[in-house]
């Protein structure tokens, strides 16, 4: 009778670990949610327009914009502009605070480029977007900021050329014309 | 040994009643995020829709199930160009099934036209931080086959025959066929289109039309009978046949990508950018949630109409 009772004991026993295993079910399947941390980057550029590169990876953020959602680490950023040699530069992002990344292009000598006016025929007083640079072709004017710009040529008995230059970071532009005749001042 | 057998019998018992689940469909409701965006071959302007699920029997509005403020970018020709595109949030009118007005919210990007083969990605962070990804390829041009004249030159046949290959797989085409015509009106030339069905219900008394559908095949027949259903309906109650001039016609071929394709084929579902639901999870390509990634791309053909054919009818022929 006594080893009945132990018998019993002992199943109770069995029993009710199994019972207390069986009915765990904290069993998932699915991955837990990971959420990004929201660590900000502010980049602003003088001009601004510049396209903003993370990593070698296009962000499709703009100058000035700020860039979401980042990890905490050292990003390599690029600003790639039209015209404009591309700028790397090192940003390192923070949890706690929002950086402020500013970067001005017209600070950098190597942005800029130059402009080489020739016309035919020469001696043409030379305009660049509508100021006389005191020149006459042919010439160069050095140390020009990239972009569109107006070049007009004036010679005494031709008629003014004007027409558009696209200077490059670090690029020399030809800036040529073949000026005619005004045949009307001519006559008179 | 019977109380034993008593014992084992009430604990078994016992432990089935404590383990039963109570089954409750509205307990424990688990959100889910759905991006859907199908990247069109005929456009430059792309949409991108992100919901979220809300639990059964919800009377939730589709402009509710709206998530906002995501930030949600698209990447074209990753391989290459690795252009980025930014996209940004709007709002339409459009109408419910009850004819009622409704109020869908999207988000759109402008100026991406897309080429055969380029790979693609897109992201969407939510506000809370959820990130769902997916990418896909935009597919390869069909290699075609078809007949250049309507009606076809090869003697007694009488449809407008057309087949493509692709090259790997299998891809759903939706082919269209149109008429380009004009039409004076008083003077003024007004430029017009009319699709072209693939054949008459011959089946049902009034014979209606049967417009092509996306398909698996790898040919198309513009039935005779049709396209002479529509030179008709071109114009159809004026007597006056010499104001249409027939220009030609135009067959256009969107080709799903591998993605699409796969959504296509799981619900039988026609494109429509508002319409994917959020609960159509037999197909999903998206990391991080439901939903459809995918793109098409299209093709045309110029088809000629034959002379004799416009003149049968009274009209001109047009350039």
């Amino acid at each position: 009778m006594r080893s009945l009772k132990i018998k019993i004991a002992l199943l109770l026993i069995i029993f009710a670990f199994f019972f207390a295993a069986g009915c765990n079910d904290e069993i998932s399947s699915s991955k837990p949610e990971e959420f990004l941390e929201n660590n900000m980057i502010f980049v602003d550029s003088n001009p601004q327009g510049a396209h903003i590169f993370l990593d070698g990876r296009n962000t499709a953020f703009v100058t000035p914009d700020t860039l979401k959602w980042l990890d905490v680490k050292s990003y390599d950023a690029t600003l790639k502009m039209e015209y404009f040699r591309d700028t790397s530069f090192q940003i390192t992002v923070a949890s706690s605070n929002v950086n402020n990344i500013f970067i001005d292009y017209t600070m950098n000598l190597k942005m800029y480029g130059a402009v080489k006016f020739i016309s035919t025929p020469s001696g043409a007083d030379i305009y660049f977007d509508g100021i006389f640079t005191g020149k006459t072709t042919p010439d160069a004017l050095l140390h020009v900021f990239p972009g569109e710009h107006v070049v007009i040529f004036e010679l005494e008995n031709y008629i003014p050329d004007t027409f558009m230059v696209y200077v490059y970071s670090s690029i020399t532009t030809d800036a040529v014309s073949q000026l005619e005749q005004d045949s009307l001042k001519i006559l008179n | 040994m019977k109380i034993l057998k008593l014992i084992i019998i009430v604990a078994g018992l016992f432990a089935l009643i404590a383990c039963e689940d109570t089954v409750n469909p509205n307990d424990e409701f688990k959100e889910e995020i759905a991006l859907n965006c199908v990247i069109h071959g005929d456009s430059s302007y792309q949409i991108a829709t992100v919901l979220r699920s809300f639990p059964f029997g919800d009377e939730t509005s589709a402009a509710e199930s709206f998530v906002d403020d995501v930030q949600l970018r698209l990447w074209y020709d990753v391989d290459e160009q690795d252009d980025a595109f930014l996209f940004r949030d709007s709002v339409i009118t459009v109408q419910d099934e009850n004819g009622n007005d409704m109020k869908a919210k999207f988000y759109y990007i402008n100026g991406v036209n897309i080429e055969p083969e380029k790979a693609m990605e897109i992201e969407a962070i939510l506000p809370n931080g959820k990130r769902l990804f997916s990418s896909t390829k935009t597919p390869e041009k069909l290699t075609l086959s078809h007949d250049y004249f309507i009606p076809p030159e090869e003697f007694g046949r009488d449809y407008f025959h057309l087949e493509w290959y692709f090259p790997e797989g299998e891809r759903v085409v939706q082919p269209r066929m149109k008429i380009k015509y004009t039409y004076n009106n008083h003077g003024t030339k007004e430029y017009r289109e009319i699709f072209v069905p693939v054949k008459l219900d011959e089946n049902n008394g009034s014979a209606p039309p049967v417009y092509p559908s996306p398909v698996l095949d790898k040919e198309i027949d513009f039935y005779m009978n049709a396209i002479d259903w529509t030179m008709e309906k071109i114009s159809e109650g004026d007597s006056v046949k010499e104001n249409y001039s027939i220009i030609g016609a135009e067959v256009t071929l969107l080709v799903y990508d591998k993605n699409l394709t796969g959504y296509y084929t799981s619900t039988n579902t026609i494109l429509d950018d508002y319409s994917i639901r959020i609960d159509e999870i037999d197909f999903s390509n998206i990391e991080g949630g439901l939903g459809l990634f995918g793109s098409f791309i299209q093709q045309k053909i110029d088809v000629s109409i034959s002379s004799n054919y416009i003149i049968r009818y009274g009209y001109l022929i047009g350039k």
